[in-house]
């Protein structure tokens, strides 16, 4: 079904229903993967799907959601009902309401892909070759002892959305994506770790760029060699030391410690929240650091409007050291005391939206230039070098994290976590490798920690958010390596014993 | 689901066979529909069906497809009921699916037909719940709401779900079942939390055991306990278990990763029966269980769920393996975990949790942690944040305490110290563990 078609469904459907307030989302999704093992295709898979979903509310405020994956105009009328009827049993057991939506004014918007290459620029066909290529590029990467084990995912992804509101409302966007993944896994004499690099654009593109510049293949050909090290490494004792953490690890910190803390539906149990209300005015870091989140075109997880079809703003969700804004959507960001900047997104047409970080991003006034190698072990020599030549290197130990692998976030108690692949000692000449252990620390104790940056600013560190068991893209970075000095509420490690 | 999509798709694909002369003929397919309802109620915050968390119905119908062509390719797709509930042009369709193939020697094969188990995985009552009676799961939400402890932060989601499944080969497969899952889970404060999930309703005596427990442990938590010293003996409660099966086992046996090296284990190490657990532990997968959240009757390729051993007495046994890496590895596919909990672990050592509770005078139950995602699963190290833990002292849940544990989770599987203690509230065991705890 093309887009017009989808469009004009959606339209009928709240136009023409007169009992309840209703948002109806449709979605058609596309997509392609690739995987290959070790030289060899694993498995080429595609899907074509849509489907929609219907919000009601009734007059009071009470809301009721239904969903099917069969685009017509006559199954998006059976939904509208359901979506009622549920809407009123709910209201029957007195539950919360809310008629924010009814306020809102109606938004018409219509946003074009902005892929270069359209979804089916190349046949599968195609697509096998070129992935194929750069896949066994691999197979000839050597590290010093043992092996590495490879594999490859290509994923092209294509969701058109359009988004209809009683009020006339009629937003519709495209969102296409597409990533290169490549996965080691090191292995020697008993020990092994995996580890894994990607690539992130809209298209195809990103594939023919890997071809003319192999910049994935050398962050994988490094991160091999890293891993190897760490394999044996020993784990850094437990403590508090001072830190520098890459890109995608500031990424992580933004988004487990203070993107989480700040969304609007999770005010009511955040430490970040004062009797439901943003913290706005208090001070959390040192003047010259700033977290924003907001969509950037061409990135993973952009998104040009909400899934309330509102357009998504850039926040600040950090200036200066103060806390300032929320990511706040519709629905409750008046009860949390901040602006609707709209932040809800939806895994699926299925499910119900939630606020949630697009882009996020740590930036530092403070920089501290470094020479861009795309080398890491040259990297880390010149980290060492630009803190040494400084004064600023610790005597002892002075951890430089690398490789985020993930986080988690308890709002509540305010503690959070994030993994790494592995970590240096700036301050031995050595640059000895450590196992890393989990960094883990206090929201409010953690930014006070953050004093500079080095080198330039990246931004396409990307992952998926599991917020409510919803996978949502997500994606940030940092105004490059960002320096923590040592905080006895942030710890990484490791073992007591080492 | 439109039942024409399910009547004309196998009809299209046995042409397609048929068709000597076609521009894209077939050697063999699977198609497999399914069609589901769910709803889902909610509390957030000590308020049910707010904006975030409304009453939901959803209603699924799709397809998956698996194709083999005449010259050995396949071709993996799934796709909706169309719009206008039916395909105008299958030639068209056909051809797309065949740009889509790609050369896969071990896949090829479609199993045969074959004695399917008796699995009860359909409860009629759950089928009442989302077809005619709605009441049951507002009146549980209700009994969460009005129950929970004062002062409690508390969040909760019910879920019931029915489906109806059709399996279609071109080798005569024809199978037609249905299943039903309910899930009941709540926290408190986002520290305590507890869930039910099966293939059926929970009884009265099962809901209010589930309760008790929660209720005990968020009282527990309600005064700060005495902090840990080395000489503390750490417990990991059954939902810390379940992750770690997750994380660690789930993925290091899969005989894909093994395979292709991507896992702890080596195929030579199954072919030797190589000794890496503890000789009193051995690992299952069971999909037979009446009623289990992970039982099913066949698997998506159509082999019938069966019992397999990962690991007999400590000794590798088997990986989980599916048609194409069956064939790879010489063997005959093998039951596949359908979750965490699909992984069992059976210890000859393993005694009640009342009874490893009432001996324990310097303990702590690690209730939760955090970042267990994230940790390697080949290495097998785990360095976790664990913010809700509840001291035991002479056999007694007291105070709150937060830790950070360190060790390696191959090393604990080995380790005939470890204790396994069995509830029969949870699925999986409460696990004694030597590792290095600190205060946090």
């Amino acid at each position: 079904m093309d887009s017009e078609k989808i469009k004009e469904i959606v339209k009928a459907t709240v136009s023409g229903f007169k009992q309840g307030y209703l948002i109806v989302r449709a979605q058609k999704h596309r997509e392609i993967s690739l995987r290959y093992n070790n030289g060899q295709i694993e498995s080429l898979f595609t899907g074509d799907e849509s489907g929609m979903g219907v919000q009601a509310f009734t007059p009071e405020g009470a809301s009721g959601f239904a969903s099917g994956n069969v685009l017509s105009l006559e199954r998006a009328e059976e939904l509208a009902q359901k979506a009622l009827k549920f809407a009123y049993l709910n209201q029957g057991i007195d539950c919360e309401r809310n008629t924010n939506i009814f306020t809102v004014e109606p938004t018409v918007a219509d946003v074009p892909s902005l892929a270069k290459f359209s979804f089916d620029h190349f046949s599968p066909a195609e697509l096998q070759q070129i992935v194929s290529e750069i896949h066994n590029r691999l197979l000839t990467i050597k590290i010093e002892a043992g092996s590495v084990a490879w594999q490859t995912v290509y994923r092209q992804l294509e969701d058109f959305w359009c988004i209809g509101r009683t009020d006339g409302t009629l937003v519709s966007f495209t969102v296409p994506r597409a990533v290169l993944l490549h996965q080691g896994t090191v292995r020697d004499d008993g020990y092994g770790q995996s580890f894994s690099v990607k690539r992130s654009g809209v298209d195809g593109e990103i594939l023919l760029a890997e071809q003319a510049d192999r910049s994935l293949h050398l962050q994988a050909e490094d991160k091999a060699r890293f891993i190897h090290r760490v394999c044996k490494a020993p784990q850094i004792p437990t403590g508090s030391y001072p830190l520098v953490i890459d890109y995608g690890l500031a990424k992580g910190l933004a988004h487990e410690a203070f993107g989480h803390a700040v969304e609007s539906d999770l005010l009511e149990e955040s430490v970040l929240g004062l009797e439901g209300k943003l913290r706005t005015g208090m001070v959390i870091s040192k003047s010259g650091v700033d977290i924003i989140d907001g969509p950037l075109e061409r990135d993973w997880a952009y998104q040009p409007y909400s899934a309330n079809g509102q357009i998504r703003k850039t926040v600040a969700i950090v200036k200066d050291g103060v806390l300032q804004q929320g990511l706040g959507d519709i629905f409750s960001a008046a009860k949390a005391g901040m602006e609707i900047t709209d932040a809800a997104r939806v895994e699926y047409f299925g499910s119900v939206p939630l606020p949630r970080m697009t882009n996020i991003r740590l930036l530092v006034k403070d920089n501290i230039p470094l020479s861009n190698t795309k080398n890491l072990d040259q990297d880390i020599k010149n980290i060492r070098e630009a803190l040494l030549s400084r004064g600023m290197l610790a005597e002892d130990y002075h951890f430089l994290l690398l490789g985020y692998c993930g986080g988690q976030v308890n709002s509540r108690t305010g503690d959070f976590v994030f993994q790494c692949d592995g970590a240096v000692n700036l301050a031995d000449p050595e640059l000895t490798v450590y196992q890393a252990g989990i960094f883990s620390g206090k929201i409010l104790a953690v930014l006070e920690a953050v004093n500079y940056s080095l080198g330039s600013a990246q931004y396409d560190a990307i992952g998926t958010c599991g917020k409510a068991g919803q996978m949502v893209p997500s994606s940030g970075g940092g105004s490059g390596y960002i320096m923590l000095e040592k905080n006895e509420n942030v710890k990484i490690g490791g073992s007591a014993n080492d | 689901m439109t039942n024409g999509l399910r009547t004309i798709l196998p009809e299209i694909l046995t042409k397609a066979q048929q068709d000597s002369i076609g521009i894209y003929p077939l050697r063999a397919w699977r198609v497999s529909f399914q069609q589901s309802q769910m709803i889902t109620l909610g509390i957030k915050n000590n308020v049910g069906g707010s904006v975030y968390r409304p009453p939901t119905y959803k209603s699924s119908e799709s397809a998956s497809l698996f194709l083999v062509w005449k010259d050995g390719k396949c071709t993996k797709t799934r796709m909706n009921t169309p719009a206008e509930g039916k395909v105008s042009d299958w030639d068209e369709q056909l051809k797309s699916w065949r740009l889509a193939a790609f050369a896969d020697p071990y896949a090829q094969e479609i199993p045969k037909p074959a004695v399917f188990p008796q699995v009860q995985l359909a409860s009629e009552d759950i089928y009442k719940v989302i077809s005619r009676d709605n009441d049951y799961i507002f009146q549980q939400q209700e009994r969460i709401l009005r129950n929970h402890p004062a002062g409690a932060q508390t969040n909760a989601s019910i879920k019931a779900f029915w489906g109806r499944n059709f399996l279609y080969t071109s080798t005569g497969i024809d199978l037609d079942y249905e299943e039903s899952r309910y899930a009941l889970s709540w926290a408190f404060d986002s520290q305590i939390a507890q869930t039910f999930a099966q293939r059926r309703l929970p009884t009265g005596q099962e809901f209010l055991e589930l309760w008790q427990d929660s209720i005990a442990k968020y009282s527990a938590i309600q005064e700060a306990g005495t902090p840990i010293s080395e000489r503390t003996l750490v417990v990991l409660a059954p939902s810390v278990v379940e992750q770690m099966i997750g994380q660690y086992l789930v993925p290091n046996f899969s005989g894909e990763k093994i395979i292709q090296g991507q896992s702890k284990f080596k195929k030579a190490d199954f072919t030797k029966k190589k000794e890496v657990f503890a000789q009193s532990l051995s690992l299952e997968i069971n999909p037979l269980r009446p009623y289990h959240w992970e039982s099913y009757l066949v698997t998506d390729e159509g082999i019938p769920a069966t019992r397999t051993e990962l690991a007999l007495n400590g000794r590798l046994n088997s990986p989980y393996l599916n048609v194409k890496n069956a064939n790879r590895w010489g063997l005959v596919p093998t039951a596949i975990p359908a979750g965490a909990s699909s992984i069992i672990l059976k210890s000859a050592k393993q005694v009640t949790w009342q009874q490893m509770l009432s001996q324990i005078e310097d303990g702590v139950l690690v209730l939760s942690v955090l970042g267990i995602h994230t940790q390697n699963p080949v290495a097998g190290n785990f360095s976790l944040s664990a913010p809700t833990c509840i001291r035991i002292r002479q056999g007694k849940l007291a105070g709150k305490v937060s830790l950070r544990i360190n060790g390696n989770i191959w090393d604990v599987l080995q380790s005939e110290n470890t204790a396994y203690a069995q509830s029969p509230l949870y699925d999986e065991p409460y696990m004694l563990v030597e590792c290095i705890a600190e205060n946090i």
